[in-house]
């Protein structure tokens, strides 16, 4: 019980740890990056990759298999959603005109022109 | 170790922040936005974790869904006033 208990604890952290890494990595990006699309691009998917990791490092460590249970509740919640608002957000940015005289480059716009 | 990494949290959020103040874009802000709300709900599940109680997971949940329904509703008033 004492070893299992202690791998748990220690699969959590490194867990904890990595997800860590990936929201200092959205962080960064949600700062550094220069273009607003390229900005969604780090905060939808190191924020998704982020969460999930944490979530799943705290469902490891958890005192009871209902905590865990709803914990990954809300991580496969979070992982549905957090895309789905992203990309109607950058649709609903894409649809308006004085947005779109800013692109530097438009290949929806050109392809729908090709075909 | 479950403290130091809600301090982590706290401070990327932070950091969201200051793109959400200097922002150019509608855009740029919401997404900052987006970002420091799911950490605040990672960080009522950890805080879950460090004080063994599962009403925070509860609260979390119902965090979670509300963010995604305040989202989509200023999403859908971007797209109606057709500019930003």
């Amino acid at each position: 019980m004492g070893l299992f208990h202690t791998l748990r604890s220690i699969i959590g952290m490194v867990l904890i740890g990595i997800g860590l890494f990936f929201s200092f990595a959205m962080s960064v990006g949600m700062v550094r990056f220069p273009d607003a699309y390229s900005r969604l691009h780090a905060g939808t998917k190191g924020l998704t990759i982020g969460a999930g990791f944490i979530l799943l490092g705290s469902a490891v460590m958890g005192p009871s298999l209902q905590h865990a249970a709803k914990t990954v509740l809300i991580g496969i919640f979070l992982f549905i959603t957090n895309p789905i608002s992203i990309h109607s957000l950058a649709r609903a940015n894409y649809r308006s005109h004085r947005a779109r005289r800013r692109l530097v480059v438009d290949e929806y716009q050109e392809m729908k022109r090709n075909v | 170790m479950i403290i130091a990494a809600i301090i982590a949290l706290l401070l990327f959020s932070l950091v969201c922040l200051v793109r959400v103040i200097i922002g150019p874009a509608l855009l740029d802000r919401v997404a900052g936005a987006d970002a420091i709300g799911i950490m605040l709900t990672v960080i009522l599940v950890l805080l879950g974790q460090l004080f063994q109680r599962s009403i925070f997971l509860d609260i979390a949940m119902v965090y979670a869904l509300l963010l995604f329904v305040d989202f989509l509703i200023i999403v859908k008033f971007i797209d109606h006033q057709g500019g930003l």
